[in-house]
């Protein structure tokens, strides 16, 4: 998902503020006119429009009020920027500028330009300016490129936005059709389980729970009912309180001598003090992400302000569409964006780094994709520590080390800082929580009337209101202490970072001990099967409580990734520490609640250990994927704990990982690995290395030059130049991220996170500076297979079987394959794929990983950490594929690349020799792990048992030969065909991307396309 | 001890030809001519061109490479020798040449390649073609070495063999037998199989001793017009009866392999071009069920 790229530049609104000439006369004319004729008029219409919009910025007090402004505490602010329209040749120059409340343009350039836009030539400057312009789409095509302050850009789009549309705003897609809760169906339940596998459960009469179902829990249906019927609203009371308090810190002129992670201990005090504390009607557990029922949550000192030029036509987007209140537009545009147009993640860094050439590729879409941009969460706190402890222990410890900080180095030193900083989080989150207890009484003693609904209610509000005084600042006792703890403490984490792949851990192996608790001395068996039917609503009240926010996408998100929630991953099974089954009655409880309520997230993702977790739980996995046709991703425990200890993590440590945001691997409580900064594109080095270091898509030499591959007379000048191009930009990406991250420490550490973690107490510091016990950064590369097939067509076509010369295939990818459709049928037909289970590819992918992991691991981050490799690439296959040329494998231009290491659609194998290929590569040199996409299709005459007992034969099998990872698709391309026609009817139909889930109706077409073009693997006869 | 069989290929990941997750290997060569045979293209036991006209793209390599002058782009060839000259210029891949020798030896490690999905599934290797008891002694080996590794073995046969090396060299290495049964008139099943079926019926005797036939399951082809009338299947019925063989497996029929009999340049004796339906099958069904066979 996410895109912080604010690129909805809005050219297309900006058709309107053409002058009539451009808008009337200039398409009468164009029939008569050559294009020479209209190149002589491009720039002239160019300009006045632009000065149309600046005399319209004058006069109309609407627009006025967009140049400057007031924040309601008295802070003025105005909107500076000087803004460069260039053609590549420079043949055309032209200018805005933004200063003291007025808007200015004219031809010609202008002094220390904040961002410049570069179109391709003036047919590019002709669509941008005309109503059809769509500069969304140029960017992407790389018809123009963006240089500069994003944020400003952003500002001037919504500008451009407010003056098309006149201050009204688009209406939003009509109300879906009211359904009722009480019409959602129950999805069809698992068998009764076979066995009741040793060790592995212990209250659970039947460890599958058949019989239990969506209608025994009426208030779960309800809840349920909530998270598909009602639509996404932002929510503006995190950015308004958080900008609130950077504007007081002004006026104070407070913050001398202040440490950054004081300063943010503050404003997220200040944050958690006044967050509305909310129950909704059927809540078990209090608090709420956001201040709307689901709310998408703004963090404008990261990417927050990418939706600024959409702020009128959100509501309205095809994909994903947000409500927004106009009150809240005003507060975005008024009283928060303001304020964070220099002082963001992004614009800082480029501030600091002077427009580094690393962040400039970065923008360029297509090279590789810097989540710290937006993000730092994709890790997992220590909750055992918190639930055993309480905030109120933690907060003591950090009061003695503050003391002890302040004797011997005073209380303004750092570390006396840093200490009083976990308090002041510590202190925070317990208000909050206590104040969810006084919200829960007040509702309690606000019902009306004594039926048994009522009464109730109010036990259960009550009820509540205790475990509210008591967690998460004392120990839990019970699972619904520990599980609202849980909650409030993940809750609090989103206040402080973005809600993007922040993840929960292994929940089952955590709240076990709590279940056991609830548990004990209960003998008879109605009252046994009683509280486990309560274990069971709680656990799904939980994890619908985790589908009341989503992450902020910009509709540039949507055009390239999309669909993606939050990727809140849970962990299930897997071995303990000391090697033992982790499957406990909770894992169940949890499986049993994925397979009710089937949603996309949170991400279930579960741990197999062949020869310790039981083959029962196994195929009880099998059996949850098949039923909500796409979760749990399964990994395989004796692949990933190697691979970890590899890395040189303790073999105690390395058991314990949880996976993290799609599926990487993070020590829980203890590792911060933030382990998906980098989504990097395999395929650009390739291109590059095919071009002497000219990307063919973006038009520029971007790399070093690596020879012209005409010349070159064997494989090994292929690959040489190849891996020159792959070291070079994987060090750029690399840089970048250092950047980022060294911003992040000095802007936005995270004391929650941070205090939450093992590690930074005894270090003294925060973990974005390195505090936890464990550092790395975990990497993402995509389009391995796609790599793979174009190395072998060449080394095969242009050197072994010398059947192809170079220049012939670079004149046949230049033109897509069209009129080189022999060349095509050769490399489609004649050339090995990746996933044949062939030496020959195997060799190259083997060679490929080994050169990243040597190139990346070597490299320190800015924690001290290092840098490891993955194989998973979110939707970003697509995303990358759309913005490449055609490649030697036979992929055309624009398709999308396989999702993370799966064979590509072009291989045709089945899936035995699939699966072989993908587990022969070494897991060791995959530490930020893989996803291997299977799309399954059941035969019509299968069983459920047997398509089940299938699954698991396949999975035990790859794991067997060391494979890490798998994730199910089950259904047809045709049912995906027919989904796409008929969205309406298939509203819940739950796919997996490459590592995290999604609804296939949210998806952008090119997603929805790739995953109907998977290959599709026959489970059974007709 | 090692040898050599003409196999048309090997199919990984089969889960329509035995239990479990299967390889099946489809060796070259067929002593019956069934007209509605589904693998034409391993009834002859020598080499022989295969041509996909759709892929061809035109790039002309067969007819520049052709030592009689007699490929043309695209489509088999009627005086074609199967030498096999035109495969490698083919710029498409659309041709191949269907029977290759195979070493035993790296047949079995072919096969072993997938031996965690056979054990994990209750699969194996299954023995098909065409006919492998023509090749009792290779295929023999081969099933020995599977064995070996703990690989179940399943052969299907039409039951159209020598008994002696059959016996000797071939079933004391396979674990389960599907026995094809067509036609129970032996004058009908000489008419579309062009064979009579005496030997057949003598071998299925032999089989259905109290040792085999545990791991024997009789199937029967159901073939719209030729084999699926209730007097056939009720004769085939009344045969396993007295055979003391209580299970009966019906393949119903499948248009799949038309295209495979065109791309060999063969003419088509039988052509119907359609599925059967739920209900046809059931009919079929309900003649074995009737007579008191368990029907799989």
């Amino acid at each position: 998902m996410t895109g912080d790229h604010p690129t909805n530049l809005s050219g297309k609104t900006i058709h309107y503020t053409l002058p009539m000439l451009l808008r009337t006369s200039l398409p009468d004319l164009s029939e008569d006119l050559t294009s020479r004729a209209l190149d002589a008029l491009t720039p002239a219409a160019a300009v006045a429009s632009l000065k149309g919009l600046g005399l319209a910025a004058r006069l109309v007090p609407r627009l006025r009020g967009q140049l400057a402004g007031m924040h309601p505490l008295g802070v003025p602010w105005s909107f500076d920027a000087a803004i460069l329209f260039t053609t590549r040749d420079g043949r055309f120059t032209a200018h805005a500028r933004f200063a003291r409340g007025t808007m200015t343009a004219g031809f010609g350039p202008v002094d220390a330009p904040d961002i410049t836009v570069r179109f391709e030539g003036l047919e590019q400057v002709r669509t941008f300016f005309s109503p059809s312009g769509d500069a969304l789409n140029m960017l992407l095509s790389n018809e123009m490129a963006v240089l500069g302050n994003l944020t400003k850009l952003a500002r001037f789009g919504f500008l451009t936005s407010c003056f098309r549309l006149k201050g009204k705003r688009l209406a939003p897609p009509p109300e879906r059709e009211p359904s009722r809760w009480q019409d959602l169906r129950a999805r069809r339940a698992g068998e009764p389980a076979r066995e009741r596998p040793e060790g592995e459960v212990r209250f659970l009469d039947d460890p599958s729970l058949a019989r239990a179902t969506l209608d025994d829990l009426p208030r779960v249906k309800r809840l349920l009912w909530v998270h598909r019927n009602v639509p996404p609203e932002i929510c503006t009371e995190r950015p308004r309180l958080l900008t609130e308090f950077i504007v007081r810190e002004k006026l104070a002129g407070a913050g001398v001598g202040q440490t950054p992670v004081l300063r943010q201990a503050r404003a997220l005090a200040y944050l958690l003090t006044r967050k509305r504390a909310i129950i909704h009607d059927d809540d078990l557990l209090a608090g709420t992400t956001t201040a709307r029922r689901i709310g998408v949550v703004i963090y404008p000192e990261t990417h927050g302000t990418t939706i600024w030029p959409e702020l009128l036509t959100v509501a309205s987007r095809r994909l994903n569409p947000y409500r927004i209140s106009d009150e809240d537009v005003q507060v975005l545009s008024q009283e928060v964006f303001p304020f964070w147009t220099d002082d963001n993640i992004r614009e800082y860094t480029r501030r600091k780094y002077d427009t580094p050439l690393s962040m400039a590729l970065d923008e360029r879409f297509v090279l590789y994709f810097q989540w710290k941009t937006a993000a730092i969460s994709h890790t997992i706190v220590d909750y055992p520590r918190a639930l055993t402890r309480g905030l109120r222990d933690i907060r003591r410890e950090a009061g003695e080390r503050r003391e002890l900080a302040e004797r011997e180095a005073g209380s303004d030193s750092e570390a006396a800082q840093f200490y009083r900083a976990f308090e002041l989080v510590c202190e925070g989150v317990m208000d909050y929580a206590h104040r969810l207890a006084v919200t829960a009484r007040e509702q309690a003693a606000g019902l009306r009337g004594d039926s048994p609904a009522v009464g109730a209610r109010r036990r259960e509000l009550e009820e509540m209101a205790r475990v509210c005084d008591r967690v998460p600042a004392e120990p839990a006792r019970t699972l619904h202490e520990a599980i609202q703890a849980v909650w409030v403490l993940f809750l609090c984490q989103h206040q402080e970072n973005m809600n993007a792949g922040l993840s929960l851990g292994r929940l089952d192996l955590w709240l076990q001990p709590y279940l056991e608790h609830d548990m004990e001395g209960v003998d008879d068996a109605g009252e046994r099967e009683r509280r486990v039917g309560r274990a069971l609503e709680l656990v799904c009240g939980f994890m619908l409580k985790l589908t009341d926010h989503l992450p902020l996408v910009p509709d540039v998100g949507n055009r390239l990734f999309g669909g993606s929630s939050s990727d809140q991953v849970i962990t299930l099974g897997g071995v303990r520490p000391d090697g033992g089954s982790a499957v406990c009655d909770m894992t169940w409880i949890f499986l049993k609640a994925t397979e009710m309520l089937g949603l996309r997230d949170p991400n279930m993702n579960a741990r197999h250990c062949p020869g310790v977790t039981s083959d029962a739980y196994l195929r009880r996995l099998c059996e949850v994927n098949l039923l909500t046709r796409a979760t749990p991703s399964i990994h395989n425990d004796l692949a990933m704990v190697p691979a970890l200890t590899e890395l040189g993590f303790p073999l105690e440590a390395a058991r314990d990982w949880g996976a993290t945001g799609c599926v990487e691997p993070t020590i829980c409580g203890r590792h911060y690995g933030h382990t998906g900064c980098i989504m990097f594109n395999l395929v650009a080095p390739l291109e590059m290395a095919l071009n002497d270091g000219l990307h063919p898509v973006l038009g520029d030499r971007i790399g070093p030059r690596t020879g012209d591959p005409r010349s070159f007379e064997t494989y090994d000048q292929i690959w040489t130049a190849f891996t020159a191009q792959l070291g070079w930009l994987l060090d750029r990406a690399v840089e970048a991220n250092n950047m980022l991250g060294t911003v992040h420490r000095e802007i936005k550490p995270t004391p929650l996170l941070s205090a939450l973690f093992t590690g930074p107490m005894d270090s003294g510091r925060d973990v974005v500076d390195g505090g936890a016990v464990y550092n790395s950064t975990g990497m993402a590369m995509v389009g391995l297979a796609d790599v793979v097939d174009s190395l072998v067509a060449i080394r095969t076509l242009v050197f072994e079987w010398r059947r192809l010369s170079m220049s012939e295939l670079l004149e046949a990818l230049a033109a897509d394959f069209v009129g080189h459709e022999q060349a095509l049928a050769e490399v489609l037909h004649r050339v090995p794929k990746f996933g044949q289970d062939d030496e020959v590819s195997l060799d190259v992918a083997r060679a490929i990983q080994d050169f990243i992991y040597q190139h990346v691991t070597r490299q320190e981050n800015y924690r001290g950490g290092r840098y490891v490799p993955g194989y998973w690439s979110m939707s970003n296959h697509v995303a990358f594929g759309l913005l490449s040329g055609a490649l030697p494998s036979g992929r055309r231009r624009g398709k999308p690349f396989s999702p993370g290491l799966t064979p590509t659609p072009l291989c045709g194998a089945p899936l035995t020799e699939q699966m072989r290929t993908v587990a022969s590569l070494d897991a060791r040199r995959m530490p930020n792990n893989m996803a291997f996409n299977v799309k399954l299709v059941p035969g019509a005459s299968d069983s459920h048992s047997d398509v089940v007992d299938r699954m698991a034969a396949y999975t035990r099998a790859y794991f067997e030969m060391g494979g890490m990872q798998l994730q199910f698709n089950v259904v047809s391309s045709e049912t995906l065909r027919r989904a796409m026609e008929h969205p309406a009817d298939y509203r819940d139909l739950l796919v997996r991307i490459s590592g995290y889930n999604a609804y296939f109706v949210d998806l952008n077409r090119d997603m929805q396309l790739e995953l109907i073009e998977r290959t599709e693997h026959a489970l059974g006869g007709r | 001890m090692t040898g050599s069989a003409l196999v048309v290929e090997v199919k990984r990941n089969s889960l329509d030809d035995g239990p479990g997750i299967r390889s099946v290997v489809f060796f070259k060569g067929c002593p019956l001519r069934c007209v509605w045979c589904q693998n034409p293209e391993a009834l002859r036991p020598a080499p022989e061109l295969q041509v996909l006209a759709g892929r061809c793209v035109g790039c002309g390599g067969c007819v520049a490479a052709c030592p009689g002058r007699v490929a043309v782009s695209g489509e088999p060839a009627a005086r074609c020798t199967a030498c096999g000259r035109c495969v490698e210029p083919c710029r498409a891949g659309a041709r191949r040449l269907v029977g290759t020798a195979y070493d035993i030896d790296d047949l079995a490690a072919l096969l072993l390649r997938d031996e965690p999905f056979y054990r994990a599934s209750g699969g194996g290797v299954t023995l098909s073609g065409g006919e492998p008891t023509m090749a009792s002694a290779v295929a023999g080996l081969l099933a020995a070495r599977l064995v070996e590794r703990g690989v179940h073995v399943l052969l299907e046969t039409c039951g159209c063999f020598a008994w002696e090396p059959f016996a000797r060299d071939l079933l004391p290495h396979v674990s389960t037998i599907y026995f094809d049964l067509k036609i129970a008139d032996t004058a009908r099943h000489h008419e579309h199989t062009g064979r009579d079926n005496e030997l057949i019926l003598r071998n299925l005797r032999r089989l259905a001793g109290p040792e085999i036939a545990p791991r024997l399951l009789p199937r029967v082809p159901l073939v719209p017009g030729i084999t699926d009338g209730e007097e056939s299947l009720a004769a085939i019925a009344g045969l396993l009866l007295e055979l003391r063989l209580p299970r009966v497996a019906l393949l119903p029929y499948n248009p799949l392999w038309l295209p495979k009999r065109r791309a060999l340049g063969l003419d088509l004796p039988y052509s119907h071009d359609g599925w059967m339906t739920t209900e046809q099958v059931e009919r079929c069904r309900d003649v074995f069920r009737r007579a008191g066979l368990e029907v799989k």
